[in-house]
């Protein structure tokens, strides 16, 4: 057990190990030694380690649906590090109760993208739904050590690169949850890094809000900057080419440019429609390159296509004799991508 | 019959939505999910035809004996051994559906509030103002069951609305579920989720005006399925486990999920303080109607005082049930074919063959 004052937590949180048969077990354990009992009404993450996550979760995510006081929304997190090393990283900032902090910081998605709030209900639905495959929160550590940098890639590339816990930044946060687990079945099996999860939320329909890097079509050494929201739901069709998935996507967004540039003049529509071009161009190529990575890497329909087929088959035994979850992995893709981009701020020439 | 112990239209059909608006809050709607699959609502939009129709031929043939429920028909029919028996059988079946109701939602509050409260209290708790209206008669238990069903269907239609954010409609598919022969033919035995038609067969001596009879049957027979349909297909749109799983509560499980922005969370609490008043009102009513059935066979002046001994009985039955297993077992394969027999088979020949002697006397 790690005290609150020796940890790096907020002083009226305390972080207990237990080493335990099972949850419900390790809880009566822990009880016994701090004199009283734990609650679970106000959890508001369940933070699993990536080295069990591999090893198959369903046993722990079942006792965790069974019990009344867990409540449905509480977020499910894989943590790329031990989870004990993630709570015990964790340093509330900016809220002084540790349940509000992880209520707030999960929040961030809606406005960055970089991750999907995925709840233990969602989870526990995709885990046993036919139509799609689990995916989790991805969190790590963030310190010095855990850094990566990419400097080998194009700039526009750079900030969507990063999974949990290589993000460069210094802050006394301690914890950073970006990008998604993939899960088939109740196994981990790999991970979306940042940009890969911002595609992910526009192709499931849960985008809301981000700012992306593009490449600035007039300048190939520097970046423009969008924030881009979703104008309406992507148009997703399956379909069967002699069993095999064809998948067409198409996808409407609207942005505005957040960049200025001595060389860039927002009031000319030819502009304007380049800049409309190039982030199509990178808004396809980014989600196909998602969308190839959970086919034919993970083999794991985390989009939940699917429920786009599952019409076709009038009854559960020809659906699930069709094994459509196996059968993603032979799908391809198509993604049409058009951005309309409204204007700059508050100046559109300097 | 005191004319102060008779209903109004609207007293009646409130009466028979809140029999079958307590059978939705006990699973009734996961026991045909769980028998169809993904085509369980096409099961409850065929089984709502059927109810339907089955109500207008109850309307037809209890035309002709207005003021008569279907005790007086059986004595008419076959006499008091007649009589006597489709009573007791009436009797032992409402005793029953008590019963099993009040130990589901005795073991369900336990299980989520009272973990610690022995079951005895919660049964005791439930029965004593049971025992308290049922003495004070119909009247007042039709009154007051009028009083809490509109906030019983309003809080069901919030819990489909407020969940409604995260229904996935591809999952009402594969259109048949676990075939068409399921879905059509012996789906058809979840007719027995309309089982408060046991309850309309004793409904036209304490109407005021007889002649209300087929709209209140027919609204309150429409306004059920509706409402099985809903919960059907807000279960299944929801949770794409339902047809494989067993829950003690289905739709607790949705209220679960509700949440209004970050400040209304676990609003739980409140449905299930409206299900424990819908359960008092449908166990005040099969009460009463135990009492008046035995009034009839026995005969007997003081009949308010026998709430006491059936009250007894049920709550001794509520006991009988060892776990959730039981009741399971009881509920899904008992209770349905019980239905089906006295409610849809038994009870409909009694009246056919009634109406065949009244056109034969007639006719002579």
């Amino acid at each position: 057990m790690v005290a609150g004052g020796d940890s790096s937590q907020s002083k009226d949180s305390t972080v207990s190990t237990v080493d335990c048969s099972s949850i419900d077990s390790g809880i009566a354990l822990v009880n016994s030694y701090i004199s009283k009992k734990v609650n679970l009404s106000h959890c508001k993450a369940i933070v699993i380690s990536e080295e069990l996550a591999s090893e198959g979760i369903s046993e722990y995510i079942y006792t965790c649906v069974n019990n009344l006081e867990l409540r449905p929304d509480c977020n499910i997190i894989i943590s790329r590090c031990r989870a004990s090393d993630y709570l015990e990283n964790s340093k509330p900032t900016l809220e002084s109760v540790s349940a509000r902090y992880y209520e707030f910081i999960l929040n961030s998605s809606e406005y960055t993208g970089y991750t999907e709030d995925v709840t233990l209900s969602n989870f526990y639905s995709d885990m046993l739904s036919s139509t799609s495959q689990a995916h989790a929160i991805l969190g790590s550590i963030n310190s010095n050590s855990t850094h990566q940098s990419h400097s080998d890639l194009p700039p526009y590339d750079i900030e969507g690169s990063y999974e949990a816990g290589e993000t460069p930044i210094k802050s006394d946060t301690g914890l950073e949850n970006m990008g998604i687990a993939v899960f088939n079945n109740d196994k981990l099996v790999g991970e979306l890094t940042g940009m890969e999860s911002l595609c992910h939320l526009i192709v499931i329909d849960k985008f809301k809000s981000a700012t992306i890097s593009v490449p600035n079509p007039y300048d190939i050494n520097s970046v423009l900057n969008l924030y881009m929201t979703s104008i309406k739901s992507p148009k997703i069709s399956v379909t069967l080419i002699n069993g095999t998935p064809y998948i067409k996507c198409s996808i409407e967004l609207k942005g505005n440019i957040l960049s200025l540039d001595k060389n860039l003049n927002y009031s000319e529509i030819n502009t304007l429609e380049t800049i409309e071009q190039y982030t199509n161009s990178y808004m396809e190529q980014s989600i196909s390159a998602y969308l190839y990575k959970t086919s034919k890497e993970y083999k794991s329909d985390i989009g939940n296509f699917g429920k786009y087929v599952i019409y076709n088959y009038p009854t559960w035994d020809d659906w699930i004799e069709s094994d459509w979850l196996d059968n993603y992995q032979n799908a391809f893709f198509t993604v049409d991508v058009k951005t309309t981009i409204e204007n700059g701020q508050l100046y559109t020439k300097i | 019959m005191n004319s102060l112990q008779k209903i109004g239209k609207f007293e009646a059909i409130a009466l028979i939505i809140m029999v079958t608006i307590n059978q939705i809050i006990f699973n009734v709607s996961n026991t045909i999910i769980m028998n169809t699959g993904s085509s369980a609502w096409l099961n409850v939009i065929v089984i709502s035809i059927v109810a339907i129709l089955f109500c207008l031929l109850i309307c037809k043939l209890f035309k002709n004996f207005l003021s008569q429920d279907i005790v007086d028909i059986s004595e008419y029919l076959g006499g008091k051994v007649l009589k006597t028996i489709v009573g007791i059988l009436y009797i032992l079946f409402f005793i029953f559906l008590a019963g099993i109701f009040l130990r589901y939602l005795a073991s369900s509050l336990k299980l989520i509030y009272f973990e610690k409260s022995p079951i005895v209290f919660l049964l005791i708790l439930f029965l004593i103002p049971i025992v308290l209206t049922v003495r004070l008669g119909i009247k007042p238990i039709s009154e007051v069951t009028l009083m809490f069903t509109p906030i019983v269907l309003f809080s069901m239609l919030i819990i489909l609305f407020a969940t409604a954010k995260n229904f996935v409609p591809e999952r009402l598919f594969p259109i048949l579920g676990f075939g068409a022969d399921k879905t059509f033919f012996i789906g058809l035995n979840n007719i027995f989720t309309f089982s408060s038609f046991a309850y309309l067969y004793f409904l036209m001596p304490i109407l005021k005006n007889p002649e209300d009879f087929k709209k209140v049957a027919l609204t309150s027979i429409i306004v059920s399925g509706i409402y099985l349909f809903l919960s059907v297909i807000s279960l299944l749109m929801m949770f794409p486990f339902i047809a494989f799983s067993d829950e003690m509560l289905s739709v607790y499980l949705l209220t679960r999920l509700i949440e209004f922005g970050k400040f209304f969370q676990r609003v739980d609490a409140i449905f299930i303080f409206i299900w424990i008043l819908s359960t008092f009102s449908f166990l005040a009513i099969t009460t009463s109607l135990i009492n008046r059935i035995i009034k009839k066979l026995t005969q007997i002046k003081y009949h308010n005082e026998l709430c006491y001994s059936i009250c007894a009985i049920i709550f001794s039955l509520a006991l009988v049930f060892k776990n959730i297993a039981d009741m399971k077992f009881i509920q899904n394969v008992l209770l349905r074919y019980i239905s089906i027999s006295l409610i849809f088979i038994f009870s409909l020949i009694i009246l056919i063959l009634a109406n065949f002697k009244r056109k034969k006397e007639k006719m002579s």
